[in-house]
């Protein structure tokens, strides 16, 4: 351990201490209704933010602890998404929390904090162990998270549900993760690959490993078939939670994914590798987007959303594996990262008109939304950019990231996963369509107008959200060059 | 340089932006600055630019738009000749007639939506004429389209001005179908939309492409050209589009948009060179339209919809110019068309101002010495309209006219064709200077006309027709773009002097853009002077006996023709001869029944399969809620099936 | 440092076989070992709940406070901290100051969730 190395992990321990320092600052006498933990919070993500931002920028990569931890570009740039993504659920759950009183806001703060160290721990960590330790230090956080409002049953059932499943999980992870050390003699994720290579072709053991590592990490992604507690946990959560938890352990969980393909195309091989994660991604994508047709709470259809967009992603890790080697390689990779920015902005941007219009009453039908396009046409506006943005529709960031997956797909000759990917996100048009109509076609129903809370720092979020969808869409090529992996 | 071109072309949507998002906060004086600040910015920029332009285009590059294997498509604008002419008149008469509308628009509650949608038109136009891409010069070409329908029907609870806006819209998606065939047989056989690019690889390849493909492509552009431009068959909207107000009937129907068909022809003008058939079909079917658009002039009753009439007509003339390989000419009929018909039409506004919104001419009438500086820039209008020296349509005129002349064979023919249109044009001018300025004072006494529909028809003023004042002159706002206008009118025509003036600023500068083209069809030809002293005396006797006649017959009132005629020729002509009908019954009716048909099949056969598809698509999705039923187990066996599943696919 | 110099990795599934086989042998014996050994005697008082030798009052099914769930976790955090403190302890010699200072802030980090435990009332018994 030196210095070097605490440096490079900064974006990890910040944090961390910041989580730390709330809590003990809950400990003083007279703090508890003062609410310096959120500032204290706020402060702790911004200047983990601002750390990772300054790290990308002067390039502040390397190996630290022994190589275990890999600092590189993609790493950082995951850890940009979530601590951007850490920083706008705080500030979303400032007006979310003070009008609920069964939720212990420092602890809140807290868990938001320490479960983005464990995913930019996960960001970078290039170890089998480091990145069970990522999973576990962002899931049981986020366990608590889902349930923090303990006296409403739907969201202690969600904590419950996502507890025992995400248990369930980290037991498939560990039984994978030691198949692979075994068969490889690593647990070094840069080795592993090599180390199955050196016993040869006929690996059954690396590759039964590989893919229950996989299954693991599919269920934190909300792949199917491992997507069922999704909708019920996204629903029961926190709205500010689920906004954390669609973006951030999407994007935390991917960079694993991201590292491993090298692993999963030696250990499975990479023609049969890139199959299955292409069938997995179609079936993602036409579960998300036909789940979501028929949802009538905003909340479950984004959750729906949310799988579907774990559907597009794999497409482009389908495309990674298949083009291992090869120019596409990079192409696919970049894609992916380029995805997870877009996704982080327009899934927060679209929580947080959640937030806005929730009023307090645990009811977010999507009817409440009618004569929203009247009443609040700025909010409309911003909610028609987030739904036409995870539709895909150009100008916007959500068509060029899919555009560079679906191509990468099309370049690395998985030509069927692009088309099908295609059709799912045109059944995905008619539900993300049907939100704009109710804004501003609907006649609200008396007495279920949706209230819209006045909220400076919610609207700095849909604001900042609105303006990366939308750059991100219009001058794309920046954002792809700075997304750009040298892989 | 660069840099230049960037404000040039993102200060109007920088503004559109800003008008938008403080709609309701913005002042209304806060608004017209930064309305007319967004076009004077470019204008300025343009000049400067004007004078740092060496001869060589430029290109400023803002991003790279769409990148991928097959099409990249920069966010480009470049910077030649030609569209340093157009910008330079977009922005300047732009802001002469931003200007003049924060006096005409002063009352109207929509003020700021006025603007906005004002600046959201220029910065389209400069999109389209500075684009580099034939992507970006179509996306300006949808966006002028856009605003067009939007301005049109800007006082969209008149159903008459929803309707006008809605038949530009469809008129033009017929135009659009042209150029999207033309951009994509341009792709196919270039791999490029660049438009430098594919002019310079066309021009190249002059000997080997396919001729047929060549006109193809022309042909194709040129049907976009005639939705634009308003051209036979599908001029019919513009005349219509005149229910918008009449700043914008001056900027966008008269002055620049109307224009963008010129420019596409000219800025392709190498595929126009290379197939002599669509040459022709340009020259016959501007002169045609020419012909055609002045003979409903002659009979027409709204001050307004004389002066569309004209626009189609002259449009006909520079498409006749083009048709012929006048290539400069034809350009040169654009500028000085753009300062005179800004002019007419403002001045027409300035006179429904005056008089609350009346636009039929029979009820006006003396009214030169209520609106004096109206009446002097109207008049330079005319004159200039009419194609009488000096005036700067004389010279623009002349030019295609003694192009043609001189010629042989068909575009001769076409040529006389354009001396009586040229006649014409000067009677049914001065018919209008002398109903509206001279005589009796025929207006105020009575209901007002059918041009009135209300609450307010054109001319956003306040105090509607209960008034009995005297006529006024306009505020400053209005009569300085005028008299800035009327200066031009009376000037443009330096630019591109005769032939044997030795001073054709204008075909110096443009020369580089039009050489490939003229490689194709050789050096155009070269008049002697008596040749063009000719034709200059022949249209200006022509010109100055149709603006006499008008004028006489007119002076002293309408006489016979404030009476709606019922047969014969004036009865064709002052019902457009029908044409509007003739569509109806020929075009709109037999769609009709073609939707209905297709609605039946849509019904049967299309219902029946979407509704299968949507019922498959929502069963499925109601499968999968069915799974999700809640229970924890359902889950986790799920979970297990599909790692077994994993498993068993793996091993 | 988890070695990329590890020795002979496993191929293929043979050494699994024994795994699984002894997973299974242990799982069976125990199961069967006390069913074929046992002595079995059924009487009414082999049916009641052990409650130290003392009589049960009432259904052992009740509801018991939450406090007791919240102390064991507590115990268990304490548990694995003294697990994870002697390895420490033994080689502290060779892992030098860092890794005093490590578990320094490590021990640090846990007495502070104990602070708050208690400061939330966690080990206060009376509500």
């Amino acid at each position: 351990m030196t210095p070097n190395d605490l440096a490079l992990v900064g974006p990890i321990l910040l944090p961390a201490l910041a989580a730390l320092l709330v809590i003990l600052v809950d400990l003083l006498p007279g703090s508890q209704r003062s609410g310096g933990s959120f500032l204290l919070a706020v402060l702790g993500a911004a200047v983990s933010l601002g750390y990772t931002i300054h790290a990308l920028m002067h390039d502040r990569e390397g190996l630290a602890f022994f190589g275990t931890m890999k600092i590189d570009r993609m790493a950082l740039l995951i850890t940009l998404f979530v601590h951007a993504s850490a920083l706008m659920s705080l500030l979303l759950s400032k007006v979310y929390l003070d009008r609920r009183s069964d939720v212990e806001q420092p602890e809140y703060h807290a868990f938001v904090l320490t479960s983005a160290a464990g995913m930019a721990m996960l960001a970078g960590a290039n170890d089998l162990v480091n990145v069970f330790l990522g999973i576990e230090l962002l899931s049981i956080p986020l366990y608590l998270l889902v349930a923090m409002r303990k006296h409403q049953s739907r969201s202690v059932e969600a904590g419950f549900k996502y507890l025992l499943l995400g248990a369930f999980a980290s037991a498939f992870m560990l039984f994978g993760a030691a198949l692979l050390y075994g068969s490889s003699g690593s647990t070094m994720l840069t080795a592993i690959p090599t180390g199955i290579a050196r016993i040869g072709n006929d690996t059954p053991l690396a590759a039964f490993g590989a893919s229950m590592l996989l299954v693991g990490l599919l269920f934190k992604v909300a792949a199917v078939p491992f997507h069922m507690w999704t909708p019920d946990v996204y629903e029961g959560a926190p709205t500010p939670v689920t906004a954390f938890m669609a973006t951030a352990t999407k994007a935390a969980t991917f960079a694993v994914l991201l590292r491993l393909a090298p692993t999963l195309g030696t250990a499975l091989g990479e023609e049969q590798a890139a199959n299955l994660l292409g069938g997995l991604a179609v079936l993602t994508m036409f579960v998300g987007n036909l789940g979501a047709l028929q949802q009538l709470n905003l909340k479950r259809l984004l959750a729906y959303s949310s799988i579907s967009h774990a559907g597009y992603l794999l497409v482009g890790l389908a495309a990674l594996v298949r083009a291992h080697g090869s120019s596409v390689e990079a192409e696919a990779a970049s894609s992916i990262v380029y995805y997870l920015g877009a996704y982080t902005a327009m899934s927060l941007g679209a929580f947080a008109v959640a937030v806005l219009i929730d009023g307090g009453k645990d009811r977010e039908a999507i009817s409440d939304l009618a004569g929203l396009g009247k009443r609040n046409p700025l909010l409309a506006a911003a909610m028609t950019v987030f739904a036409l943005a995870l539709a895909g529709v150009p100008p916007t960031a959500g068509f060029f990231a899919k555009y560079y997956v679906f191509l990468s797909a099309v370049d690395a000759g998985l030509i069927a996963v692009a088309v099908l990917g295609v059709l799912a996100s045109v059944i995905g048009l008619y539900y993300y369509l049907r939100i704009l109509l109710t804004m501003y076609v609907d006649e609200p129903k008396p007495g279920h107008e949706a209230t819209v809370s006045r909220d400076a720092m919610v609207a700095a979020v849909s604001l900042t959200a609105v303006a990366f969808v939308l750059l991100l869409g219009i001058v794309p090529k920046g954002f792809v060059e700075a997304m750009a992996l040298a892989h | 340089m660069e840099g230049l071109i960037q404000t040039i072309v993102l200060a109007p949507f920088v503004s559109v932006a800003l008008l938008f998002l403080l709609r309701r906060q913005l002042p209304k004086s806060a608004a017209a600055v930064i309305g007319c600040g967004a076009v004077l910015v470019p204008f300025l920029c343009t000049v400067a630019a004007f004078f740092q332009f060496d001869g060589t285009p430029v290109t400023a590059t803002l991003t790279q738009w769409m990148t991928g294997s097959v099409l990249n498509v920069p966010l480009a604008f470049r910077l030649d000749q030609l569209s340093l002419t157009w910008t330079l008149v977009v922005t300047g008469i732009g802001f002469l007639i931003h200007v003049y509308s924060v006096g005409y628009m002063h009352e109207d509650p929509s003020f700021v939506r006025f603007f906005t949608y004002l600046n959201l038109f220029v910065g389209s136009m400069l999109c389209l004429v500075l684009g580099d891409s034939m992507v970006l010069l179509f996306l300006g070409w949808e966006g002028v389209g856009l605003c067009s329908y939007l301005l049109i029907g800007f006082w969209f609870d008149e159903e008459e001005n929803a309707k006008a806006g809605q038949k530009a819209f469809v008129v033009n998606r017929i135009g659009d179908l042209g150029f999207l065939v033309a951009m994509v047989l341009v792709f196919k056989q270039f791999g490029t939309l660049n438009i430098a690019d594919v002019n310079a690889m066309a021009a190249a390849q002059a000997a080997t492409l396919d001729p047929t493909l060549v006109t193809s492509i022309a042909l194709a552009l040129f049907v976009g050209c005639c939705g634009k431009s308003a051209q036979l068959p599908l001029y019919t909207w513009l005349p219509d589009a005149m229910a918008g107000p009449t700043p914008v009937s001056a900027l966008i129907h008269a002055a620049t948009m109307v224009t963008a068909g010129i420019y596409l022809v000219a800025r392709m003008s190498i595929f126009f060179a290379m197939s002599p058939t669509a040459s022709t079909v340009v020259a016959v079917v501007g002169c045609a339209t020419a012909l055609f658009a002045a003979t409903i002039g002659l009979r027409q009753r709204d001050i307004k919809k004389v002066l569309a009439y004209s626009t189609v007509s002259q449009l006909g003339y520079m498409f006749l110019a083009l048709g012929i390989g006048a290539y400069t000419a034809g350009v040169f009929h654009v500028i000085t068309h753009a300062f005179f018909k800004a002019l007419l039409f403002l001045g027409a506004g300035s006179v429904i101002h005056a008089l609350h919104h009346e636009q039929d001419a029979m009820r006006m009438g003396g009214l030169k010495k209520y609106l004096p500086i109206t009446h002097k820039t109207f008049l330079i209008g005319s004159l200039a309209l009419a194609g009488i020296a000096p005036f700067a349509g004389f010279f623009s005129k002349d030019k295609i006219l003694g192009a043609a002349l001189y010629s042989h064979g068909l575009p001769q023919l076409l040529g006389v064709f354009g001396l009586i249109t040229a006649l014409m044009t000067a009677f049914y001018t001065f018919r209008l200077y002398a109903l509206v300025f001279h005589g009796e004072e025929r207006f105020g006494h009575g209901a007002h006309g059918h041009a009135d529909h209300g609450a307010h028809a054109d001319a956003g003023h306040g105090h509607g027709a209960h008034d009995h004042a005297k006529p006024h002159e306009s505020p400053l706002t209005m009569t300085f773009p005028l008299m800035v206008l009327a200066v031009l009118a009376v000037l443009g025509g330096a630019l591109s002097l005769p032939h044997f003036a030795h001073f054709d600023m204008l075909g110096k500068f443009l020369e580089p853009i039009f050489a490939p083209a003229y490689a194709v069809l050789g050096a155009p030809h070269e008049h002697s002077v008596a040749q063009e002293l000719g034709a200059m005396l022949v249209s200006l006797v022509l010109a100055v006996g149709g603006a006499w006649y008008g004028f006489s017959k007119f002076s002293e009132g309408p006489g016979k023709q404030a009476e709606h005629s019922t047969k014969g020729l004036p009865f064709l002509l002052e019902n457009k001869w029908f044409v509007d009908e003739i569509y109806n019954v020929l075009v709109v009716g037999p769609m009709r029944a073609l939707s209905h048909l297709a609605g039946f099949f849509d019904r049967l056969v299309v219902d029946g399969l979407v509704n299968g598809v949507a019922g498959m698509v929502r069963s499925a999705g109601g499968w999968i809620r069915m799974m999700q039923n809640g229970a924890l187990h359902t889950y986790a066996l799920l979970f297990i099936l599909g790692a077994a599943y994993l498993a068993i696919v793996l091993l | 440092m988890l070695a990329e110099t590890a020795t002979a990795p496993i191929t293929g599934f043979t050494p699994l076989v024994p795994y699984v086989l002894v997973a299974l042998t242990v799982f069976a014996v125990l199961m069967l070992v006390p069913k074929l050994l046992g002595k079995r005697s059924y009487s009414k008082d082999k049916f009641v709940a052990y409650e130290c030798g003392v009589d049960p009052i009432g259904s052992a099914r009740q509801r018991f406070s939450v406090h007791f769930y919240l102390v064991a976790v507590l115990f268990i955090l304490f548990d694995i901290e003294a697990v994870f403190l002697f390895p420490w302890a033994i080689s502290l010699q060779e892992i030098g100051s860092a890794g005093f200072i490590s578990a320094l802030l490590f021990v640090g980090v846990l007495a502070l969730g104990l602070a708050y435990a208690w400061r939330r009332g966690v080990l206060d018994w009376n509500n």
